[in-house]
């Protein structure tokens, strides 16, 4: 099997061709050490940052996951992340879903929100 | 009301330029920021993949932000927001409107941090009926990422700019269905990790050299009418495919939000739509610097950044040590080269100078070549294209007596 596949890792953008044969994966096109990591996985399970926002007392609070998911479990993730409604004040890297994509994954805000004022 | 320094935008340029300043040796400063908060666009911008260049890690827009203006509160920089700077004197007096008045501020140095918005022209070529569903993308944006509203279900693009992409993702995730991605240029204008990763990821076609020609409904959007266009961008008769959608994002480009400067006379590059600034980022007129998105638009923050510090850095020069006369070397934009930027260098800089700039055309396989004088250097690269900026260093005292200085970039022979 061999495809050509843009690294996203870093702005560069490699384009990186990868070939399998057997279980042997071979990568060239990539200009450092993560690109053949990144194209590793992407032929075997792909992994993706899955970022979005939440529901807070104040309006919506950006969030994202602690590390990559795996990336046929986003959509089922999301909708955890769209039922979800944080409560009180929230503070950047707070955790608000402990294990949201049922493999130890958090879901972290990044940005502080605050609590609705009451008056 | 004096200060030494008053930086106009509270985003990622001003509050980097302002930090730098700061540490340079500027203590009365003040920035000034139209918005409830500071941090600019970044916070609406929630994905990830910002700071991969600057800090080898790849944050969020509003933990970019975050990291700015921590800096900026450690230092105690005063920054006034909801505060709106209606005009600009080549004198450096800065009026300004908030809560408690309108106010104008004498000013030492100035540096123009305004970034930029959204082109609308896309919008405007188009036929047919005006209904409720058309964006640009950044306005999109805001309403999902900071509202929490999700302007459609149905959605067509219209401009493969950055925005464009990281919308196309970011409304599938939210439920909506983004029928495609139309570019009326045969080249992407966002970066091939965006097509990656918010359209080939979720199976969003990207045509190319394909535009809306029409937009159909009443009340709401109901169909575009979409077709492929010849070399010259005209749609070609016969290509025509209707796609039902009720929401189209434009995202057509960005341009340097600059009423200010013009007010205050200064000159723009025709090109960036930008000042014509020199290597420290001072514009024509002494002692007012531009950096970030309202010199040139930028594709990645970290850039900006950077930009910003070097404006910073000079702005505490003049203040601290006093103007200097400069002999500039004009700096030219070859073949295949749409802008650059800094426009002119200082002759007689002895530190190496980070030029920034765009190619015309896409090309694999490229040679940016530099030209001044008998100066030569020629730097490979694999790609360029016209949606990722490039740079290349130059010393400007190793080019001794040269008339001018040029970048070309050339096909790899
Ligand atoms: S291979 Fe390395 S340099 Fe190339 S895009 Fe991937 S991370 Fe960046």
């Amino acid at each position: 099997m061999e495809r050509e596949m843009v690294c996203i890792e870093c702005p560069r953008g490699c384009t990186l061709l990868v070939t399998k044969t057997g279980g042997r994966v071979r990568v060239s096109g990539n200009f450092c050490p993560r690109g053949e990591a990144y194209a590793a996985a992407e032929v075997t399970q792909p992994r993706r940052v899955l970022t979005s926002t939440v529901r807070g007392e104040g309006g919506m609070i950006p969030v994202r996951t602690s590390s990559a998911v795996k990336k046929e479990k986003i959509f089922q993730i999301m909708e955890r992340v769209r039922a979800y409604r944080a409560e009180g004040a929230v503070k950047l890297g707070d955790v608000l879903i402990p294990d949201v994509d049922g493999e130890g994954t958090a879901l972290i805000a990044t940005a502080d929100a605050v609590r609705l004022q009451e008056d | 009301m004096r200060k030494q320094l008053v930086v106009i935008g509270g985003g990622p340029a001003g509050l980097a330029a302002a930090v730098a300043a700061y540490d340079a040796g500027v203590r009365d400063l003040v920035v000034l920021e139209r918005e409830s908060e500071a941090g600019g666009i970044l916070k609406q911008c929630v994905h990830n993949g910002f700071g991969l260049t600057r800090f080898r890690e790849s944050m969020t827009g509003p933990e970019y932000a975050r990291r700015f203006l921590d800096e900026a509160r450690a230092r105690r920089i005063g920054i006034l927001t909801n505060t709106f700077v209606t005009r600009l004197t080549p004198e450096k007096r800065v009026s300004y409107v908030n809560e408690k008045g309108a106010f104008c501020c004498e000013a030492d140095a100035v540096i123009l941090a305004m970034g930029c918005r959204e082109r609308s022209k896309g919008a405007l070529n188009i036929a047919g009926t005006r209904p409720a569903g058309l964006f640009s993308a950044g306005t999109a944006q805001k309403y999902v990422n900071i509202y929490g509203h999700l302007p459609g279900k149905r959605v067509v693009i219209l401009g493969s700019g950055d925005i464009g992409l990281i919308m196309a993702r970011r409304m599938t995730l939210e439920g909506a269905k983004v029928e495609c991605v139309c570019e009326i240029m045969p080249y992407s204008g966002g970066l091939g990790r965006n097509i990656a990763q918010c359209l080939d990821d979720f199976g969003i076609p990207l045509l190319l050299e394909h535009t809306i020609v029409s937009v159909e409904g009443r009340e709401r959007v109901e169909a575009v009418v979409i077709a492929r266009v010849d070399e010259k961008r005209q749609p070609i008769a016969g290509t025509e495919r209707r796609v039902e959608c009720d929401t189209v994002l434009f995202s057509v480009g960005l341009i340097p939000e600059n009423e200010l400067t013009k007010g205050a006379g200064i000159a723009l590059d025709g090109q960036t739509k930008g000042c014509l600034v020199d290597d420290g980022r001072e514009t024509e007129i002494e002692g007012v610097f531009a950096c970030g998105n309202v010199l040139h638009v930028h594709d990645l923050v970290d850039f900006v950044s950077e930009e910003a510090e070097i404006a910073g850095r000079s702005a505490a020069e003049y203040l601290l040590h006093g103007a200097r006369a400069k002999r500039y070397l004009p700096v030219l934009a070859g073949e295949n080269v749409s802008y650059i930027v800094p426009q002119r260098l200082d002759a007689d800089g002895q530190t190496p100078v980070q030029l920034y700039f765009r190619v015309k055309s896409a090309l694999r396989g490229a040679v940016i070549s530099v030209e001044a004088g008998d100066f030569r250097k020629s730097v490979k690269r694999i790609a360029v294209a016209p949606g990722e900026m490039e740079r290349v260093t130059v010393v400007p005292s190793q080019l001794s007596g040269a008339a001018a200085l040029r970048v070309s970039v050339f096909r790899e022979e």
